[in-house]
């Protein structure tokens, strides 16, 4: 059977807004529980469980088969469910729905300690009603004579820097990131064909040195929750999966899942630091049931139509502004190109730009054939001996195009990244395209055949970047064609994350140039040259935003914060 | 009126046995010795409300931070100025307790006091109003400004810019009972070799 790569990725699938009714209409079924390709266990057929919680409810529940409960939430009336289970270790994970509602619960319960975690799960709980909402309840099993248990299941930063392939007992596959305390990265190497990785709000619950909870909500996507059970050592997980697809049908099935550790990336608090609290820094506290950090791009960012994007380049077009978090570590400027004039020659009828570079912020360039020049303010940085980047706004062209190029004068080779404002979704959202080619300049013969390319040597590795005081971020390389970005929290763990397409080039060993669009997000073409050896990068973003268009430098110096081994799970494969 | 120079930290130093001493010697000073004593007696007063300023504000007690301002003070703080009781409240209790997440300001700063020889306490001749300039490292944490999607993930979670400066407070206090409170305070940030 062919890989079944879906007509549109993730991020832009045009979910259906579902209205409360519809999905009150889809969830009738889950009266009778959720399905499990494995069956769902009889562990806790004939047994009656109270739960307590913690500033919560406390459930008494009686499991009166394999596939039916009854509930009663706060010694109220009882309501009959469909629920399944599943044990791992001397853990069990059971799942159910409220039948005429659309709430219900997944709880987790360790019946060696009789401490337990609790799930509500809900629908039509935020603007877009097909999002799962959850609230996270620790508790116990009320035991008859005893006391109590003092500790409970708590929130960990132990899973941080953890990856894992999973297989499902479903036939699916995913790799999955935890690089962060608030959030998790998967790549659907089945559902989706592996080439990008998408991000999710998570939770990471431990149960023991063992087992833990993780948890998804793919927020800004069809809002489905992952949840399940992991246990380290033997790498295997149980869970359920509840939400709605891309054609609307539900999903709600228990699953189990067989594992493999792809590696360990670094962690950034102090060493004491256990994780049982998330240390959000300077921002309004979370008051409503179910809130949770969550990044939505397109709330921040809105997309603009054409005559947006045109009122807005015309109102402000701005070429390196000083002024700019993102450059406070950047390299000084470079003065190599200063009195020079070159021409870059690019493959496959690609531009050919002829350039003579004044000063050192002033250019003037042409396309070959052209008689006049244009100036432009451009920046040019050296990121290893030899090797140029610098980038410039092409004045006049109709997309208001923008090109970031590496130059390696030592090989007259180069590469360039131009990137122009529109894509078939958003007028405001660059598109780009990697050019390779040659230099041509008096003393240098380029080469016939060689040519920069593309490379996954850096697919799998994680480094910190720190652009300014206070403001560092992690990239995880995380496929061939996407990568993820993450933004520490004030203790150094890591915190929210987004994940945009993007390419690699190699330029020289430990020199690459790395691009990446913010797709569905605001739509900036970012390009950057990152010296492995140096741990420095330079780099270009190009932005269109109500404010306007802009191109702007990048700078931060990195730290290497590990490998995830994953390469063998990408490229084409045998059906 | 001119305020009158009467003291460095050197100065104070070198009067410090005639003020130590002072009541034993007090009864036989000169009018001069005896406004020598005062005006020493005025720098070490306004010394401690600005000690207590900092301190006060380096442990966000921004409340009584208050109280060390007269009711018609002003501050003055990257280029703009609270006026009053009702501005100065606005920037301490308002501002700096609800860390502000708006404003241009600093949500939060350290002053570390920083060559302190080089304060400058100048008390005017009727010891009715005086003058000072107190130097300090300064540790300052602000909101960080509207930017690109890693700037904004950042600011949704809390995320604050944070740096370190050299600093001073150019201030004028007056005399209010017996106590000396503040009537106009100026940050300025100056740089590490611009001292003075």
């Amino acid at each position: 059977v062919p890989i079944k790569y879906p007509k549109e990725q993730m991020h832009r699938i045009r979910y259906t807004k579902l209205t409360e009714n519809q999905i009150a209409t889809k969830l009738a079924v889950t009266a009778s529980g959720p399905t499990c390709a494995s069956g769902c266990s009889d562990v806790l057929a004939g047994k009656s469980l109270r739960i307590v919680t913690d500033n919560g409810p406390a459930l008494s529940y009686t499991f009166r088969s394999r596939n039916k409960l009854s509930l009663a939430a706060d010694r109220g009336h009882p309501a009959q469910c469909g629920y399944g289970a599943l044990p791992l270790g001397q853990s069990v994970l059971f799942s159910h729905m409220l039948p005429g509602t659309q709430k219900g619960y997944t709880v987790v319960v360790d019946l060696g300690t009789r401490l337990a975690t609790v799930f509500e799960v809900w629908f039509s709980g935020y603007t877009d009603n097909r999002e799962v909402q959850r609230q996270i309840f620790h508790g116990y099993v009320e035991a008859t004579g005893q006391e109590p248990p003092p500790k409970r299941h708590v929130i960990t930063n132990r899973l941080e820097g953890k990856g894992f392939h999973w297989r499902q007992d479903t036939g699916i596959e995913t790799l999955e990131f935890y690089p962060s305390v608030l959030y998790s990265n998967f790549v659907e190497l089945t559902r989706l064909g592996g080439e990008l990785s998408f991000c999710g709000p998570s939770d990471y619950i431990r149960l023991d040195d063992d087992l833990y909870v993780y948890s998804r909500v793919e927020c800004e996507f069809s809002g489905t929750m992952t949840l399940y059970v992991l246990d380290l050592k033997s790498v295997r997980q149980v869970g359920v999966r509840l939400g709605f697809d891309e054609n609307d049908a539900l999903e709600y099935y228990l699953f189990t899942g067989t594992g493999e550790v792809l590696g360990q990336i670094a962690r950034f608090e102090s060493f004491d630091d256990t994780g049982e609290k998330i240390v959000l820094g300077n921002r309004p506290p979370m008051t409503r049931k179910g809130e949770r950090p969550v990044y939505r791009p397109l709330l921040t960012s809105p997309a603009m139509s054409p005559a947006e994007v045109e009122a807005a380049v015309a109102r402000s077009t701005v070429a390196f502004n000083p002024r700019n978090p993102m450059a406070g570590n950047r390299l000084p400027n470079s003065d190599y190109l200063v009195g020079k004039e070159l021409t870059l020659r690019y493959d496959d009828r690609g531009p050919v730009l002829q350039y003579k570079f004044d000063e050192l912020r002033k250019l003037q360039w042409r396309r070959e054939g052209e008689t006049s020049w244009r100036e432009e303010t451009y920046e040019a940085w050296e990121p290893a001996p030899g090797v140029i980047f610098f980038g410039h706004l092409l004045g006049g062209a109709a997309h208001h195009d923008g090109v970031a190029i590496a130059v390696d004068f030592d090989n007259a080779l180069t590469s360039c990244v131009q990137g122009w404002l529109g894509t078939p979704y958003m007028a405001n959202e660059a598109s780009r395209k990697t050019w390779f080619g040659v230099v041509e300049a008096q003393g240098l013969t380029p080469p016939k055949y060689r040519r920069h390319q593309f490379t996954d040597e850096l697919v799998g590795r994680a480094l910190t970047w720190n652009y300014s005081p206070g403001l560092t971020s992690m990239h995880l390389y995380t496929t061939p064609h996407s990568f993820s970005w993450i933004i520490f929290l004030g203790n150094g763990s890591g915190g929210l994350e987004w994940s945009g397409p993007a390419q690699y080039v190699k330029l020289r060993d430990d020199l690459y140039l790395f691009n990446w669009l913010e797709e569905a997000c605001n739509g900036t073409l970012g390009t950057l040259v990152i010296n492995m050896r140096t741990m420095h990068d330079c780099g270009i973003g190009y932005h269109c935003g109500k404010e306007g268009l802009s191109m702007s430098s990048i700078g931060a110096q990195a730290r290497n914060a590990g490998y995830f081994d994953i390469r063998k799970f990408y490229g084409p494969k045998q059906a | 009126m001119k305020p009158r120079s009467v003291s460095t930290r050197r100065a104070f130093f070198c009067s410090a046995g005639a003020a130590l001493s002072g009541p034993l010697a007090l009864a036989a000073a000169t009018p001069r010795q005896q406004a020598r004593a005062g005006s020493l007696e005025d720098e070490n007063a306004i010394r401690a409300v600005q000690l207590a300023y900092a301190s006060r504000l380096n442990e966000r007690a921004y409340t009584e931070v208050l109280d060390l301002f007269a009711e018609d003070a002003q501050v003055l703080l990257s280029g703009v100025t609270f006026a009053g009781t009702t501005g100065i409240r606005r920037l301490y209790l308002g501002h700096f307790a609800q860390r502000g997440i708006a404003g241009p300001h600093p949500v939060h700063v350290l002053l570390i006091p920083y060559a302190p020889q080089l304060d400058i306490i100048r008390v005017a001749a009727d010891r009715q109003s005086a003058t000072g300039r107190f130097h300090y490292l300064v540790d300052a944490e602000a909101p960080l400004p509207a930017g690109p999607p890693l700037v904004e993930m950042a600011r949704q979670q809390g995320g604050t810019m944070r740096w370190r400066e050299h600093g001073a407070c150019e201030n004028s206090y007056v005399r209010v009972g017996e106590a000396w409170k503040i009537t106009r305070l100026e940050y300025r940030a100056t740089p590490a070799d611009g001292l003075g």
